[in-house]
């Protein structure tokens, strides 16, 4: 659906994109991560139009040169606040030059982001939640083949957070593309099937999550024992099948690093049987997508874009 | 385009802009003459008419004996201001100074209040979302090209009809009809022109406040400007002057047509400029050349 190959962007002589790479395939929820200030604002404004590159290219759709439509809402939509929002999306029915009923899609749209209601209401007065919920209305509004939403949870309380990302999932559903940008990592490991991960101006890693989460996954076995003795330690540690391990006396949590996690997990309880100590917890660990987010960036922080 | 205006008259009726403008010009039209009609008081009182000659002091009259002079016990600074206030008895000259504040003040207001649709819109990057959809240029531009400066030609045109047909409810006289739609035709003009200007630097900058001074700078300068450089007739600045002539009843009937004519064409060519301009920062990333 898109392809960008080598995107550079610079402002002034600061180089936001430093030969940027990404694919974004037709259905993908992409997660689109990064710091503050890394480029993927500008990233979306370049596939929007909104900017222009500086080096690059940037395929749309199959094939060079083709045309799609695209839905984007940015990080803060800045609406007409003198319109309703059903009127609001009047309006962005005859930009688009909608084909279809658009009074009926206007319906649609407005009940699939759950502003029935608020649709009837001025912008003016609206939540920072509904002005999201009417930004993504008008972003899918013309069944854009692409859509991006640029941090469309930010500044949302839980609940709306949950209701933007049932959104999301629902329009995942009808088979549409999104592009999400977000610093909520626990809505992109809810909807995304892809992420690409921002750092010096490229993705540092672009992938599907399953196959990220095992190219980051530890190899390890977390035990929680009552007591963890030196005795124990050394019984752990000494272990044929044990690469490495770290102990935690005060916690009881031993962690221990083996190369296959599946086998480790028997070998460890078979172990552990054998010398009549019963772990009250024992797990393969896994890495959140939080720690594959920081060991790839670094601290979260930094300046915005 | 309708929904191009519909969204626009949305903006002027909801946000009261419209409401500002006709009470602008309706306030500055009835602004003179009232004025006038209330130091009326003052005129009188200096209408200093000699009982004994039935003459004001300072005037002449031709006799089959002679010219009769009346010298007066007032000052020559008395007289002047006399015969001044004397001069704002008359209701063309309280038109002309009607008419002198809506190409002046009126539209100095108007600037003012549309200072948020001339430009702001893309400042708060309202329209990302709409451009997104398929908004182009000439949809954003051509109903505030069309809405604001008919607005304000058919204000300002309204206005000096008020400003003449007030002044001459209080202070008697006649204008006559078709030297005050004249004046009202080229007031009505300057003032679109004014915003036409101000629209064209706003939604090509992007920023309202330097619409708002560019424009301010414009119509102070450039008419003093052309005035040095003796070029000061034909140009949309010479209209409200030739108007002022066109109520005093001296029209400068090619100064005002060719300065009309002008101020049309050069209002078109603002207004594709800013189509230009905003054509030019359209953009189009998709492919594999460096758009720059």
């Amino acid at each position: 659906m898109v392809t960008i190959r080598e995107l550079k962007k610079s402002y002034q002589k600061f180089r936001v994109l430093d030969g940027l790479n990404m694919t974004i395939n037709k259905g993908d929820v992409y997660g689109f991560l990064g710091k503050n200030g890394c480029g993927k604002t500008t990233t979306m404004n370049i596939i929007c139009n909104i900017i222009p590159k500086d080096e690059g290219e940037i395929i749309l759709g199959e094939n060079p040169g083709e045309k799609i439509k695209i839905g984007y809402l940015p990080e803060t939509p800045a609406l007409f606040g003198y319109m309703n929002g059903y009127e609001y999306l009047e309006y962005i029915a005859a930009c688009a030059k909608y084909k279809g009923d658009a009074k009926a899609r206007i319906a649609e749209v407005l009940d699939i982001t759950g502003m029935t209601e608020g649709g009837k209401r001025r912008i003016k007065g609206y939540s920072r939640g509904m002005n999201q919920r009417l930004g993504i209305a008008a972003a899918i509004f013309d069944n854009p083949d692409l859509v991006i939403l640029d941090e469309p949870t930010s500044a949302l309380d839980p609940e709306g957070r949950a209701e933007v990302m049932t959104i999301i999932r629902n329009l995942s559903a009808t088979g549409a593309t999104i592009l999400l940008c977000t610093h909520i990592l626990s809505d992109v490991e809810r909807v995304a099937n892809r992420i690409g991960i921002m750092s010096g101006g490229k993705l540092a890693i672009e992938d599907t999550i399953i196959n990220v989460e095992n190219r980051f996954r530890h190899n390890s076995v977390e035990i929680s024992l009552g007591s963890l003795d030196e005795n124990v330690q050394n019984l752990l540690k000494d272990a044929d099948f044990v690469s490495g391990a770290e102990f935690f006396p005060s916690s009881g949590l031993a962690v221990l690093e083996v190369d296959d996690p599946d086998e480790g997990i028997v070998k460890t309880m078979r172990l552990l049987s054998e010398n009549n100590i019963s772990p009250s917890k024992l797990q393969v660990t896994r890495p959140t997508l939080e720690q594959i987010y920081i060991n790839t960036v670094g601290d979260v922080g930094g300046e915005r874009a | 385009m309708k929904n191009g205006l519909k969204k626009e008259f949305m903006y002027l009726s909801r946000t009261m802009r419209l409401f500002g403008v006709i009470l602008t010009f309706v306030l500055v039209a009835l602004s003179s003459p009232v004025m006038m009609k209330i130091t009326q008081p003052l005129i009188e009182l200096a209408d200093l008419t000699d009982s004994k000659t039935g003459m004001s002091d300072g005037l002449a009259e031709q006799s089959g004996l002679g010219i009769t002079v009346n010298i007066g016990s007032n000052t020559y600074e008395d007289m002047t201001l006399i015969e001044g206030l004397r001069l704002l008895k008359n209701s063309s000259v309280v038109a002309a100074m009607g008419t002198n504040d809506i190409a002046g003040t009126a539209v100095l207001v108007i600037m003012f209040i549309f200072m948020a649709p001339c430009g702001s819109e893309r400042k708060k990057r309202s329209v990302i979302i709409p451009r997104c959809a398929g908004l182009t240029g000439r949809l954003y531009a051509s109903p505030k090209f069309v809405l604001y400066p008919a607005l304000v030609f058919a204000c300002a045109f309204c206005g000096v009809l008020i400003t003449a047909g007030v002044s001459v409810a209080f202070f008697g006289g006649e204008i006559a009809i078709g030297n005050l739609l004249l004046t009202a035709l080229s007031v009505a003009v300057y003032d679109a022109f004014v915003i036409i200007l101000q629209l064209t630097i706003g939604v090509c900058t992007g920023r309202p406040g330097i619409g708002v001074i560019c424009t301010l700078i414009a119509v102070s300068f450039i008419p003093q400007v052309l005035q040095a450089m003796r070029v000061d007739r034909f140009n949309p600045f010479a209209l409200p002057y030739a108007a002022l002539n066109v109520l005093a009843g001296e029209p400068e009937m090619l100064n005002i047509w060719v300065s009309l004519g002008v101020t049309v064409v050069l209002s078109v060519i603002l207004y594709f400029t800013t189509l230009f301009a905003l054509s030019a920062t359209e953009t189009d990333n998709s492919g594999g050349e460096p758009v720059l």
